[in-house]
């Protein structure tokens, strides 16, 4: 099952989404979920949802990845919808049993599932064209200025990204704990929820008291490389956002602007 | 005894990634003897391991633990973990009890003995170990390193296995670590007669201490196997896939191919000591 | 370059039961001094002080009594920490440990930018440690993709990258197979030799310590040999009684020695086979 969970996953292509700077980037994604939520009327959301089309062709990743990455929604997304087909009041077009479907039913209900779709489809825009690393170091530039209000923005991007770091360090030690375990009689398939839970204790065991001795020992190797002998840190590599981010900044919002007026005028 | 016949192993199969572990492989391991694996890092050592108690499913191929074959899907894994204990690398890192008993019991207690059946295995595995009973109540995180891999050790043992394998089990060890490690190896095999011992090393010299035989594998591939004695012969071969042979091989090797009347089959300093002084005292005369 | 004078550490633990302080001297009052651009390997066995002796060279430790000067600053005065950590830095056992980073360059950079320098000159360092290293063709790589040599490789380079004059190694062969090692060893030699860099490798690899200069043998927290290799490993006693390694051929020859046989100390193969040769070329 999270196999098919594509929010956070990463897939390495050349696009101008790839190569578009990552600060940008999650700017312009909170700009499109909330252009998302304040657009009205049916040719709004046709175009909204033309444009995110044309975002997707852009990326250079196949649909296929999107549509596979919306299934473990489904049923929320139908959840949604249906909910909203049956208990909007209004016009009542059809009537069954004890529910009445309204027009403003029908409605709403398309458009909870055209907003929850785009949703999704947007926002695994941003984490399918951009590395894990390349967005923390994004969140650190752009939560900084809020170190003023004492924000630890660098502890909290130093945390993620050797988390990240750390995930296929952690995952290698699983497997080895795992299947030395295994060796030794351990089961964890069988049983119920509660003797399923206590055969983790093997497994857990040995990866949190690892998990520490590593964690112990990166902060004595960081030490020793000056961690912490400056205030003012200097970055390897600082991404400028260059003409050509500037130009897709503003060619997006303007087709936005463009998408939210129609609602009004039509 | 264990016989393994055409076994491939191919890693992720269907996968973008997909590589050939092994190709294959045929072997025969014969009851009451010594083996070591030779091979650098990726040569398959540690895959070809993980197919002996079940942990690893052959692509294709056979493996028959005392006739009965353990790659047939209808065998059961907890049948298969009886008869082959497998010691992994750093095996003091799967750790987890409260103290070194109940450490040592996990695994017999996983095979639902009786509370005296794991009683005397716990004490069997640890006297074998060289583990005192008066560590029995510590906490296994407060011993030192070398104990930590002894307790480990002592834990698979317990489960009585008649097949032992080891993966490198003197790895990061200092030489008192692993000479007693070795030490072990040869008295669990004095103590136990017809036990199969598997161990895999890098290092020649440890090999040289303590195998019988030895399988060389390259690549995923058997280079060489035979006794000990057979294979330190193809010194040349066994450096050219990047493996070092003891010090001595070398040396022996070196003056042989210099026109010095030297056996250059020996590996032993004993064995060097005796060659050249007889050699010294002839030219003497 | 490095200097310790009558260095002692003690271990406190606090008993939680008992509130009482418990001690544990490790290190019994090591004299020492390291001259620059020399390569020293320290042998001992785990558990000998070794490892503590190290962490004093880099202030991650400080003298329970005695001192440690580094390039002549006191390791005790707070003010020198990150100093003596540019001018000393250090690699770890365990490469999984030590790296920051998932990518390379971004590793290698990771302590001159804890040192604000400005990241054009950062570029820079990070391509001549990774070239001094032989990792240059690696460095847009994942770290936890590397084989283990390689991940150590890399740590030295992001060592390299403060621009140290001393380097020094705690066991980082000691979890590599012999491949590593030997990329590990040729690589801490190369600079040794071409950048006269001070290496102190801390192992207890008898075959590391004999390529070394100068060997320092430590055992149950005091020094026990000081030498050459050559004069080390001709303790063959004393070294069998501490049980570390000793080179195969020097107990050949040793053993050829006892028997009244003319030959010289060795410690390696070639001086053993020349030896052998020089004594039958004698006797013909």
């Amino acid at each position: 099952m999270f196999k098919d969970i594509i929010i956070g996953q990463y897939i390495n292509a050349d696009s101008v989404l790839h190569r578009l700077d990552p600060k940008i980037k999650i700017i312009l994604t909170v700009l499109y979920v909330v252009v998302l939520f304040i657009i009205r009327g049916s040719v709004s959301y046709v175009l909204f949802a033309l444009m995110t089309l044309c975002l997707v062709l852009m990326s250079n990743i196949k649909p296929k990845v999107f549509i596979k990455g919306l299934k473990p929604l489904v049923f929320i997304i139908i959840f949604t919808a249906v909910m909203n087909l049956l208990l909007t009041p209004g016009t009542v077009m059809v009537r069954f049993w004890i529910f009445k479907i309204t027009y403003e039913g029908i409605r709403s209900a398309v458009i909870m599932f055209t907003r929850l779709v785009l949703l999704v489809t947007g926002t695994s825009l941003l984490t399918l064209t951009t590395s894990p690393l390349k967005l923390t170091d994004a969140i650190e530039t752009l939560l900084s200025p809020l170190s003023h209000i004492k924000v630890p923005a660098h502890e909290i991007a130093m945390m993620m990204s050797i988390a990240i770091r750390f995930i296929p360090t952690l995952a290698d030690e699983t497997d080895k704990i795992q299947k030395a375990q295994t060796s030794r009689g351990a089961d964890f398939q069988s049983g119920n929820i509660i003797t399923r839970a206590r055969a983790m204790i093997p497994l857990l065991v040995p990866l949190f008291i690892s998990a520490f001795r590593r964690a112990d020992e990166l902060a004595t190797a960081m030490d020793s490389r000056c961690y912490n002998a400056t205030i003012k840190r200097t970055k390897l590599n600082t991404s400028r956002i260059g003409k050509a981010d500037i130009s897709y900044a503003l060619v997006f919002i303007c087709t936005n602007i463009i998408i939210i007026m129609f609602g009004y005028i039509i | 005894m264990i016989k393994v016949k055409n076994l491939n192993y191919i890693y992720q199969e269907g996968m973008p990634d997909q590589r050939q572990a092994l190709f294959d492989i045929s072997l025969d391991f014969d009851d009451g003897k010594i083996y070591a694996i030779i091979g650098h890092t990726g040569s398959g050592k540690s895959t070809l391991i993980e197919h002996f108690n079940g942990l690893v499913r052959p692509t294709s191929g056979k493996i028959y633990i005392d006739n009965s074959d353990i790659t047939d899907k209808k065998t059961k894994f907890s049948d298969i973990r009886k008869s082959v204990g497998l010691v992994f690398q750093y095996p003091e890192y799967q750790l987890f009890e409260e103290t070194v008993y109940l450490d040592i019991a996990f695994g017999p207690k996983n095979l639902g003995l009786s509370k005296e059946e794991i009683d005397t295995r716990v004490r069997y595995a640890a006297r074998l170990l060289d583990i005192d009973e008066r560590l029995f109540q510590k906490s296994p995180f407060e011993l030192s390193g070398g104990q930590k891999r002894r307790v480990a050790i002592a834990g698979v043992l317990a489960m009585r296995p008649s097949v032992l394998i080891l993966d490198e089990p003197t790895a990061g060890l200092d030489p008192r670590g692993r000479e007693k490690i070795l030490k072990i190896i040869k008295n669990l095999h004095t103590e136990n007669p017809k036990m199969i011992i598997i161990f895999v090393s890098h290092s020649m010299e440890d090999v040289a201490k303590t195998a019988d035989e030895v399988i060389v594998l390259n690549k995923g591939r058997i280079c060489m196997s035979g006794c000990v004695d057979e294979v330190f012969k193809h010194s040349e071969t066994l450096q050219s896939i990047g493996l070092d042979i003891p010090e001595i091989s070398k040396l022996m090797h070196e003056l042989s191919v210099l026109g010095v009347p030297v056996n250059p089959d020996i590996y032993t300093i004993d064995g060097a000591y005796d060659n050249i002084k007889k050699i010294l005292l002839e030219t003497n005369n | 370059m490095l200097e310790t004078i009558n260095l002692r550490f003690e271990f406190r633990d606090e008993d939680l039961e008992t509130g009482e302080i418990l001690t544990d001297e490790i290190l019994h009052g090591i004299d020492l001094k390291i001259e620059k651009g020399s390569f020293v390997t320290v042998l001992g066995h785990n558990g000998s002080g070794k490892s503590t002796l190290a962490k004093h060279f880099n202030a991650i430790l400080t003298p329970s009594s005695g001192n440690v000067l580094v390039g002549g600053l006191n390791t005790r005065d707070t003010k020198n920490v990150f100093d003596i950590r540019k001018r000393c830095g250090m690699v770890f056992q365990n490469p999984d440990n030590q790296i920051v980073a998932a990518i390379v360059e971004d590793e290698v950079a990771f302590a001159p930018e804890n040192l604000g320098i400005d990241p054009k000159i950062i570029r820079e360092r990070v391509d001549a440690s990774l070239k001094a290293v032989e990792m240059y063709d690696y460095m847009h790589s994942q770290t936890s993709k590397l084989s283990g040599g390689q991940k150590q490789r890399v740590a030295i380079a992001g060592v390299l990258a403060m621009e140290p004059e001393c380097i020094v190694l705690d066991e980082p062969t000691a979890m590599l197979d012999p491949r590593g090692r030997r990329e590990v060893i040729s690589t801490i030699k190369r600079l040794n030799k071409t950048k006269n860099m001070t290496v102190v490798l801390i192992t207890h690899y008898m075959d590391e310590a004999v390529q070394s200069d100068r060997t320092v043998v430590i055992d149950d927290g005091k020094v026990v040999l000081d030498g050459t290799p050559k004069e080390v490993f001709s303790h063959i006693e004393t070294l069998d009684k501490i049980g570390l390694d000793i080179p195969q051929v020097t107990r050949l020859m040793y053993k050829l020695r006892q028997d009244g046989f003319d030959v010289p100390e060795c410690i390696t193969v070639d001086e053993a086979k020349q030896a052998i040769l020089n004594i039958l070329g004698k006797r013909k």
